[in-house]
């Protein structure tokens, strides 16, 4: 309070103003999963009548014992954590040492190279031609395929890049004065300098991993594969399925009883299933973001 | 200049390293292998079940199938070993394009879609059939000649066979009133849409609101696919035609024309006209969308509509967790004036997917074995029945479903799978309340089940029309087109034909809902005239008909009916 800056009428009403529009976002960006989150405790009979808006009116399990009951479930989430954490970091790993060649100037093919996997995000040879890669490389059926086509992201790799464009370069310079080579450089300067842009790529990464299904999709046959996504889109287009089979109609006339979900319940419940885990470790990874920038730097 | 090139050796040296990794890791567990997973027939001992692969294009198949007693009874009667891979719905497209282009097929290949015979993945069946199939032969008779192919003459797949009458389970599309409304209005024949008309007149005058929201006394939902089935098809079925989707056949030339510019059609818009006018018709029915639509109906608010029941059996089972049974539906035929006979429910034989054996097939004969198991008398009990004692008891000479089965499917939607009981229905059988050759229904999904299932109100409404189900008030009997159903025909893509059917819809989703809510007739005419005129000269829809004509001709040679 002592420092505070005597503040006028204009900067009351632009702070009241500045609070209202923000609130007003947050409520917009917050209600729709809110109401998600309602949907998918809320009994999916009742759901189907409309109206249920801020709290179940109807509250139930039953949707998400639809997910949990599936025998697959144990191994679909072990791959899909598995994926997630050794994929993001072998990806982080990857980009960020590549992001470090291609952002050194005296590197004699930066240029070309950059290029190269620039090219690389507006082309691609499409499913097809992916496939008979990944075939080729006999990663068909192999837990690898999750990992290895996803080591590397042009876009990922472009921002790593032009932040460690941006660290002093006399810092290196320094280093190599007190006789350090590229790799100590890499490992002791540019990539603890570089956390802030490796925690948003790890984060990036590890959602994008935690999402994908349709490489289990198109590259896996085996079921000790399955991925926790795979799975949830089963069950959704399950679902959806079984409201046009002519046999499921019996469990519906006889009063409801049979009815446990609809679709629109399980793709709540599932939404909720599907974001909860990758949304928990968000706060891990959020200080990075704050802090990063002030770390480091070099002195006048 | 030494510090600088060592520097760039450097970089290199990292690039290389990462190279490095990536062949470690894919040496490192390469164990997978690439290709198709059949280990081919074991001809020496007969007592080994042969190995097959099969991929079925489909959602429905939960996984639990394979471990159920019907699946494993299969398995051991026929003498294999099916490895089953389901696809699910979504990315299905994608998988087929690989499959096509990597040239790697199962076995077998279930619910196959026309590109898997372009690619020429499929062998003809007819030596196969004729050969090892006589279950095949028999059941099917001269409907064979329904399933072969356009283009070269050669049948590829087998489907469910629907050459034998068939009573209604549940009707599809058709009229479906609120049991409320038939009580209040002292349960009135239904024969026509002006009885329709007076009946909503007289419930409405008295009755306005439920829950605090006006009711909709006539249900549409014309966005997006909903146009079809609120606006077409109950157009169709008022004016006596059967499933033509779009088109509308001439029975004696079968030249077609759209049926959005005929006349049966432009009288159907007028009596949504008269709805209109008369305050009946909800005014955002041509926007309402399918959410939107089904909450409408699930809180009692339509009380009346031309509609697919099946489609609203969800909403039914909320209405009546909610404690309001009243507000379920009651299914009638409609015509649109007397003298037209309803062909609502008159199916006819389109079979457009089925089951085929691929070129990457080891042991074709095995697989035909197979099919031909399917629908023999034995293998149709089996896979829609189950196992006599388990599953089912035979009483009086009939199959009876046991009541703790019943009791169990009726409750849990996973016991089909898990049982392997009447789950895979598209499959080559018999099933649904057609009778078998020892007379008795091939499946326990029959009209006996239904009635059983009905609550009493049903039960109520349905004395007062006098029948046990509503499948009774139905005729099954009437003409059957000899082309099958017309949207069966598939049109070629990226056609003129396509794209003129393509600008139509588009046309049609913009003016009709105009057309409908003209206040006079004047407008209503010169809308209509528009309308017919623009899908003529702007969409070019006589590009569609053209096309059509010739694929129904196509296809009526093809089926034996003209020479």
């Amino acid at each position: 309070m002592i420092n505070r800056i005597r503040r006028n009428k204009g900067d009351r009403v632009f702070d009241g103003i500045n609070a209202l529009l923000l609130l007003i976002v947050g409520v917009v960006t917050l209600y729709p999963f809110w109401n998600i989150l309602v949907l998918s405790f809320n009994n999916a009979l009742d759901t189907l009548r409309g109206g249920v808006y801020l709290w179940p009116r109807s509250f139930t399990l039953d949707n998400f014992k639809m997910i949990f009951d599936l025998p697959q479930l144990a191994t679909a989430f072990g791959n899909s954590f598995l994926r997630t954490i050794i994929g993001s970091l072998l990806s982080v790993g990857s980009t960020a040492m590549l992001a470090y060649v291609i952002s050194r100037r005296d590197f004699l093919f930066q240029k070309l190279l950059q290029r190269l996997f620039v090219i690389t995000m507006y082309v691609s040879g499409g499913l097809i031609p992916i496939y008979f890669v990944i075939k080729g490389l006999g990663l068909l059926d192999n837990f690898l395929v999750y990992l290895i086509p996803m080591l590397l992201q042009p876009f990922y790799l472009l921002i790593a890049r032009s932040y460690m464009d941006g660290l002093p370069a006399s810092l290196q310079e320094s280093a190599q004065i007190d006789g350090a080579n590229d790799f100590i450089i890499f490992a002791k300067i540019i990539f603890p300098l570089s956390m802030p842009i490796i925690a948003t790529i790890l984060l990036f990464v590890a959602v994008d991993q935690w999402n994908a299904w349709f490489d289990t999709f198109i590259y896996t046959a085996n079921e000790k594969l399955t991925t926790l996504q795979y799975e949830l889109v089963k069950i959704l287009s399950q679902s959806t399925a079984s409201v046009k089979n002519d046999a499921d109609l019996r469990n519906k006339l006889a009063g409801g009883a049979g009815v446990v979900s609809t679709p629109q319940s399980i793709r709540m419940a599932i939404t909720i299933v599907a974001t909860i885990p990758i949304v928990v470790v968000y706060p891990f990874v959020q200080k990075y973001f704050v802090h990063g920038m002030t770390l480091g730097a070099v002195k006048g | 200049m030494h510090r600088g090139k060592k520097r760039k050796i450097a970089g290199v040296l990292a690039l290389s390293l990462m190279t490095a990794v990536f062949t470690a890791c894919s040496n490192g567990g390469g164990n997978g292998e690439a290709g198709s997973t059949s280990k081919g027939a074991n001809e020496s001992a007969a007592s080994k079940p042969t190995h097959l692969s099969m991929f079925t294009f489909t959602e429905e198949v939960q996984s639990s199938l394979t471990d159920s007693p019907v699946w494993k009874k299969l398995m051991e009667k026929t003498n294999v070993d099916i490895d089953l891979q389901t696809i699910s719905g979504a990315g299905a497209d994608e998988k087929r394009s690989v499959m096509i282009a990597s040239g790697e097929y199962p076995d077998i290949l279930d619910r196959i879609d026309e590109r898997f015979i372009d690619a020429g993945a499929l062998i003809p069946l007819d030596d196969l059939i004729e050969e090892y199939g006589p279950n095949i032969k028999k059941a099917w008779g001269d409907s064979l000649n329904k399933l072969r192919n356009p283009k070269d003459n050669k049948i590829y797949f087998l489907p469910s066979p629907k050459n034998r009458p068939e009573e209604i389970v549940e009707p599809g599309g058709t009229l479906l009133v609120q049991y409320d409304v038939l009580e209040k209005t002292g349960y009135p024949k239904l024969k026509t849409l002006d009885d329709v008309y007076n009946m909503l007149k007289q419930y409405t005058a008295e009755n306005k609101q439920i829950d605090g929201k006006p009711f909709i006394p006539w249900g549409l939902w014309a966005d997006s696919w909903g146009y079809n089935q609120t606006v077409n098809n109950p157009a169709l079925w008022a004016y006596g035609f059967t499933d033509d989707s779009d088109a509308y056949v001439d029975q004696k030339t079968f030249d077609v024309t759209y049926f959005n510019t005929t006349d049966s059609f432009k009288n159907y818009l007028k009596f949504l006209n008269k709805l209109y006018k008369g305050g009946l018709l909800d005014k955002n029915g041509f926007i309402t969308k399918y959410d939107e639509f089904n909450s409408q109906v699930a809180s009692g608010r339509v009380l009346a509509m031309i509609y697919n029941a099946g489609l609203i059996s969800e909403d039914e089972a909320a209405l009546r967790q909610a404690g309001m049974p009243e507000r379920a539906y009651a299914r009638f035929p409609i015509v649109a004036e007397e003298g037209i006979q309803d062909r609502s429910q008159v199916y006819s034989e389109s079979y457009d997917t089925g089951m085929g054996i691929t070129i990457k097939a080891k042991d074709p004969v095995a697989a035909i074995k197979f099919m031909d198991y399917l629908l023999s008398e034995e293998g149709n009990v089996l896979l829609n029945w189950g196992i006599e004692g388990v599953h089912y008891d035979i009483v009086d000479g009939k199959r009876v479903q046991k009541p703790e089965v019943t009791k169990e499917w009726n409750s849990d939607p996973a016991y089909r799978w898990q049982q392997g009981v009447n789950s895979l229905t598209w499959w080559p059988q018999y099933n649904g309340a057609i009778k078998l050759d020892d007379g008795d229904y091939a499946s326990p999904f029959n009209t006996d089940a239904i009635y059983a299932s009905y609550d009493d109100q049903t039960k109520k409404v349905l004395q007062q029309y006098g029948v046990k189900y509503w499948g009774q008030l139905f005729d099954t009997t009437g003409t059957r087109t000899p082309y099958g159903f017309a949207w069966t025909i598939p049109i070629e893509s990226g056609s003129k034909a396509e794209l003129a059917s393509a600008k139509a819809n588009e046309l049609r989703h913009i003016m009709v809902g105009d057309i409908v809510m003209s206040g006079d007739d004047a407008t209503f005419d010169a809308k209509w005239n528009d309308f017919v005129d623009k899908l003529r000269n702007e969409s070019k829809i006589g590009d569609w008909e053209k096309a059509m004509s010739e694929a129904i001709q196509t296809r009526l040679k093809l089926w034996g009916v003209t020479q």
